[in-house]
């Protein structure tokens, strides 16, 4: 483990050579993976997948890795930390926990909260909890056919970890805030989370990861939601990545019977940014939302990629993405549903909308339907569409000048997003984040 | 107050008014009828400074100063409120707080301070108790899933909070049962004063039974070609517009 970030190594020469540190996985297995993942290479526009969104020059750059000791100063930690919300807060910094900045009080009995890494030493001291934990990584994620995750668990230092009991009722959200300072040069990191709930728990989620310095840099991150019977899960993730950082993200929720889990990621800056999720739909009743909110400006690329699996019946699912595009941004949405042959009476939606605010903006949407059962109700839409001219006139016919009127109009847009949001303690704080993102635009 | 001069002006190229003259004094209302197509919206609009309505030609001074060269959020902070004809929805902003961002940026273009909470809610309650409207409608987003007359309605009532010197009704009766019609003129009646003046677009001369006007003008081809007193608008009621085509005829030669 290098404490100062070491030498510079591009991706390919990272995988090729990986550190043999202590991270969250074994060594045989990081070596394997690491293999895997040189194998397979990194995908480029001519995949299908891939199309629209370039990880321009990611090959070539030579980028660090690890912590570097910097941690970052007291307006960015509050930057990516809600306004007025008690919470459980967990700070990664280039992929490492910093313990001092944490903050976590009481939890209820059995709920485990932390450094993955921590849990794998516990579930070797026999505790029998951390071993249930650690059986679900990489289940979700894919790392043998999902080329970034199979990277992120073999360059991964440490993840962020939550194991709820079944039948606990976390009291308040838990925050995993995940910091990249790229002051020291390219960094290269690998932001981890491991949720499991068990039967009739019930959680809220948050994540903030932003990027600061002038250094570009790849965040590579993972999230994996495992829902017992009946779980409640309300996921909020804030993105706010630095005008030269690039960002892969790859969600995964697999919901059991009845299970509810709703995610919302709001995507407000970055130079490149991609965000994959699968929902998985695997008892019967289970309901999941992927909610996507997109404002971004200046080169800002921002591309989501759903991909919706039912494979229960009576089960049902709901994605939906807005996208603000202001200067010379894009904003592509793939969207995929998948509804096996036995998942009847399933219910899906999708809707994509896309406010292209200036005639270099440009918004991409595609919905993939595959669906093999019969007794299905299933629909998309997707529009994409500029600032209303009449609603923009009316709105200054009363008095209201043009900028504010504008703002006015894309903060309405953007609204219909946050009232998706169920954590009622929530949409104030990502009510004034829009407020204060349409400030900085303007 | 108002004084309109040879005013020119195109939509996409098209010219609609040709030529229009009008002046309006404090405290009175002018209607102004006349049939499908000839310039009576066109001209609310190029009053409100709508995009996409060219003025060509011609001149329209409003308190002295030139008003054609003001943004329309001037405009509305100069007194000037357009009762729309399609009133918009716009979901996600509800009615109350666009009504007090708006009356603040006109206070504010005024020179005025802001108005607090409390009275501006003071300020909403005896509005709507004025036109006896459900206040559950001011809680929803602007105009959101409201109905027509729901719509015209709110119209009016967003008149009364701004208190404009110029109303600019673009046929605000059209589509509205006498209830509705009866919550419009009230509207307009409870503003009259020395210090308030309207342009009421009509098709219809029985709003003109509540709203009471000072003068009627009658539109055609872009220009006025009759003015004259309340009696003028029955006579239309009885008569229609077929006359026009001749005395616009007329106009037109004589020119």
């Amino acid at each position: 483990m290098t404490q100062d970030n070491g030498e510079a190594r591009t991706l390919v020469d990272w995988l090729r050579n990986p550190p043999l540190h202590a991270g969250f996985l074994p060594t045989e297995q990081q070596l394997e993976l690491a293999h895997l993942a040189g194998g397979m290479g990194l995908p480029g526009t001519r995949d299908e997948a891939w199309r629209y969104t370039r990880l321009a020059g990611v090959e070539g750059d030579r980028l660090l890795l690890g912590y570097g000791g910097a941690v970052p100063d007291t307006a960015q930690l509050q930057s990516l930390t809600p306004e007025g919300v008690a919470l459980d807060r967990l700070v990664m910094v280039n992929g490492r926990i910093v313990p001092e900045l944490c903050e976590i009080g009481a939890l209820p009995d059995g709920v485990g909260f932390g450094s993955l890494r921590a849990m794998r030493r516990a579930a070797e001291q026999g505790l029998r909890e951390a071993s249930l934990l650690l059986e679900h990584l990489d289940l979700l994620s894919r790392p043998r056919e999902r080329v970034f995750s199979a990277i992120n668990s073999t360059l991964g230092e440490d993840a962020a970890a939550l194991w709820v009991p079944a039948g606990v009722h976390l009291p308040r959200p838990v925050l995993v805030i995940s910091a990249l300072l790229s002051h020291a040069g390219p960094i290269l990191c690998q932001p981890r989370l491991l949720v499991v709930m068990g039967q009739d728990s019930r959680a809220t989620v948050l994540e903030a990861q932003g990027g600061f310095g002038e250094g570009a840099y790849l965040s590579n991150g993972v999230s994996e939601f495992h829902l017992e019977a009946r779980a409640r899960l309300e996921h909020v993730r804030v993105q706010r990545d630095s005008a030269t950082g690039r960002r892969v993200s790859g969600t995964f929720l697999q919901l059991k019977a009845d299970a509810r889990a709703r995610s919302h990621t709001y995507t407000l800056s970055g130079r490149t940014v991609r965000n994959e999720y699968r929902l998985e739909l695997v008892e019967p009743g289970a309901a999941g939302e992927i909610n996507g909110l997109s404002l971004v400006k200046g080169e800002s690329h921002v591309d989501s990629h759903t991909h919706v699996s039912h494979v229960a019946p009576d089960c049902r699912s709901l994605q939906s993405f807005r996208t603000i595009l202001a200067e010379r941004s894009r904003g592509i949405f793939t969207g995929r549903i998948q509804v096996a042959r036995e998942a009847q009476r399933t219910d899906a939606v999708q809707q994509c909308a896309a406010m292209v605010l200036s005639p270099e903006a440009r918004a991409v949407a595609r919905p993939q339907l595959e669906i093999l059962a019969d007794d299905v109700k299933c629909t998309h839409g997707a529009t994409v569409g500029s600032l209303d001219a009449n609603s923009l006139f009316y709105l200054r016919s009363r008095g209201i000048p043009g900028d504010l009127a504008r703002r006015l109009l894309i903060h309405a847009f953007c609204s219909a997003q946050v009232g998706r949001v169920r954590a009622g303690d929530m949409v104030n704080p990502l009510d004034r984040l829009i407020t204060r993102t349409l400030a900085e635009h303007a | 107050m108002l004084k309109i001069q040879d005013l020119h002006a195109s939509v996409a190229g098209k010219e609609i008014l040709k030529g229009l003259s009008l002046e309006i004094g404090p405290g009175e209302i002018h209607a102004i009828m006349g049939p499908n197509g000839s310039g009576k919206s066109t001209l609310a609009n190029v009053l409100a400074g709508r995009e996409g309505y060219e003025v060509t030609a011609g001149s329209v001074s409003y308190l002295g100063r030139n008003l054609l060269d003001r943004e329309p959020e001037e405009r509305a902070g100069d007194g000037i409120f357009l009762a729309f004809q399609y009133p918009v929805e716009i979901p996600g902003v509800p009615n109350l707080y666009f009504l007090r961002m708006a009356l603040n940026a006109q206070r504010r273009h005024r020179g005025q301070p802001e108005i607090s909470a409390e009275d501006f809610l003071r300020l909403i309650s005896e509005k709507l108790k004025l036109l006896h409207l459900d206040d559950a409608l001011q809680k929803r987003a602007v105009n959101e899933g409201f109905s027509g007359g729901e719509k015209k309605r709110n119209e009016i009532f967003q008149m009364l909070i701004l208190e404009p010197r110029l109303a600019l009704l673009d046929e605000t009766d059209s589509g509205l049962d006498i209830d509705a019609l009866k919550v419009v003129s009230d509207g307009v009646n409870a503003l009259r004063s020395p210090e308030f003046s309207a342009v009421v677009v009509t098709h219809y001369q029985r709003l003109l039974d509540h709203i009471v006007p000072d003068k009627v003008h009658v539109l055609a081809g872009g220009r006025i070609v009759r003015s004259g007193g309340r009696e003028l608008a029955l006579e239309l009621e009885r008569d229609g517009y077929s006359w026009i085509g001749k005395e616009a005829g007329s106009a037109e030669a004589a020119r």
